[in-house]
């Protein structure tokens, strides 16, 4: 897979696996990106989430993609955006939101730009494995 | 979900995605679960694998389950278990592993989890999540 298949591959399965650090300890959850494309990933999430204060904290995240077999998994560094423009694309699609957002503001909501590298761990034995720049 | 509730829905969905931290930055994978019960669950890689050596570098991990709209997380320290009954086991019923010499059996690397576990579905939005002891 080349950088615009794997970028393909995450559009068709959005619900990926999040995993973050809190110190020594790991966490993870399903987790669904907003948009996948040349400028990296991006995610949302409520910023009363832990895994909000797990990212503030320490934004180096892995997150893992499967489907048919094949796994792809992302590493890099996650950055908060600060996009209203995002943020109300991402609350016309996601509509839960908008019951909390009407109740605290826009600042309920986060938004989060992955940059990093991806790995296909394909299912064929002995596949080469090679990380690609997103 | 009570605690019996929790180790059927991973032993039907056995398939976890599998936190670790190396050094500071989180990793996740799928990872197949060969049995959850009262004991804890039981993981099998092979030692010279990178979750491998993390999980014994640092054994807190995470594993999160996902089916229907179900999540459930489990977390706490996994430790590795050298029960040569056990991987003869799993080989019996993992047939891709095909004819084991004395040195792969060696060479897998067995683990057992045990710790808390919290399940979430879309309902429950952002309530606290509560752990149950497995």
């Amino acid at each position: 897979m080349d950088k615009n298949e794997i970028l393909e591959f995450i559009t068709k399965n959005p619900i990926g696996y999040l995993a973050t650090a809190e110190g020594s300890k790991p966490h993870v959850r399903a987790f669904g990106m907003f948009k996948a494309d040349e400028n990296g990933i991006i995610y949302f999430t409520q910023k009363i989430k832990d895994v909000y204060k797990q990212l503030e904290k320490n934004p180096e995240v892995e997150v893992c993609y499967f489907a048919n077999g094949t796994q792809i998994r992302v590493a890099g560094k996650m950055k908060q955006l600060d996009d209203m423009n995002i943020k109300k694309a991402i609350v016309e699609k996601a509509p839960f939101l908008k019951p909390q957002i009407d109740a605290s503001g826009w600042d309920y909501l986060s938004v989060w730009l992955l940059k990093g590298k991806a790995i296909v761990v394909d299912p064929v034995p002995g596949a080469k494995k090679n990380w690609i720049a997103l | 979900m009570n605690k019996k509730e929790i180790l059927k829905f991973i032993t039907e969905n056995n398939i976890g995605w599998l936190a670790t931290v190396d050094s500071k930055a989180a990793r996740v994978r799928g990872m197949d679960t060969f049995r959850a019960d009262e004991n804890g669950l039981i993981f099998y890689t092979d030692k010279s694998k990178n979750v491998s050596k993390q999980m014994v570098k640092n054994p807190d991990i995470e594993v999160c389950y996902f089916a229907k709209g179900v999540q459930v997380r489990v977390r706490g320290k996994v430790e590795m278990v050298e029960d040569m009954a056990l991987k003869k086991e799993i080989v019996s019923k993992r047939p891709f592993y095909g004819e084991m010499s004395e040195e792969d059996y060696k060479a897998m690397a067995v683990f057992r989890l045990k710790g808390k576990a919290t399940n979430w579905t879309m309902q429950d939005g952002d309530a606290p999540a509560g752990f149950i002891e497995l």
